[in-house]
């Protein structure tokens, strides 16, 4: 299991950085990654009051700071990029104060040198699960610029 | 055009294109593309890039292809016009035996 040093491979920081740690598999090809909602997070004052719920384009940032991270250490680079596409997101249990979610994420197409072919799309399917139950799945494509 | 080819035009058309694309909503009818469209040039379709990963996903999807890198170069050689995505299409289909 090879751990991902964040600070080095992930440009996003607090209070937008929503993954604890990156590990990767080779046995598997998995990304795995954890993220514990505190119940603190300035986002769940409003969303919503009384009721606090993770939104939905929170659990998918964080799917796609999982990919980054791990894309970017294949890279040996914080490369510069983005979200190009969002497939087939579901959201299928809320997540709450005090969860902690587990994101697998299975690269779809290999990843060649940082140097070669300019830019390119990267792609992903996602799932993240609070113990042994999903609580959402998405399919991502991260864009990469050189 | 052979039966093949004009299946996969068809695919490209109808189901990417007209469809998940939602070029049908802009006003495209099927008879509005032949092979020689050009997708990324402004003076023809003028997709941008995300549109044309979506093109060449759903290809890979229909035809069961294994997922390639998809980066500036392989899109500008796969993507100038219909023909050239048909092409690439037949390239990677098994060959008959």
């Amino acid at each position: 299991m090879q751990c991902i040093d964040l600070d080095s491979h992930l440009r996003q920081t607090s209070p937008f950085r929503f993954v604890d740690e990156v590990s990767f598999s080779e046995t598997d090809g998995l990304i795995r990654s954890v993220r514990l909602y505190m119940g603190d997070e300035e986002f769940f004052v409003g969303h919503f009051p009384g009721d606090p719920v993770v939104p939905g384009v929170i659990l998918v940032e964080s799917m796609a700071q999982s990919c980054r991270a791990w894309l970017n250490s294949q890279l040996g680079a914080k490369a510069e990029g983005f979200i190009a596409s969002i497939d087939r997101a579901k959201f299928i249990k809320p997540v709450r104060p005090g969860d902690v979610v587990i994101i697998e994420s299975k690269p779809l197409n290999e990843i060649s040198e940082l140097n070669e072919g300019g830019s390119r799309f990267c792609r992903f399917s996602c799932v993240s699960k609070c113990g042994d139950e999903n609580v959402a799945k998405a399919s991502l494509t991260l864009f990469q610029s050189n | 055009m052979s039966i093949l080819r004009k299946d996969i035009f068809d695919f490209i058309v109808n189901n990417i294109f007209l469809d998940r694309l939602e070029l049908a909503d802009e006003g495209f009818t099927a008879g509005d593309f032949q092979e020689d469209t050009q997708i990324l040039n402004d003076d023809g379709l003028g997709l941008d890039s995300v549109d044309v990963l979506d093109l060449l996903v759903g290809v890979e999807k229909k035809f069961g292809f294994k997922p390639v890198e998809i980066d500036s170069n392989y899109i500008e050689e796969t993507c100038d016009t219909i023909a050239t995505v048909i092409d690439m299409v037949q390239s990677r289909l098994p060959k008959a035996a």
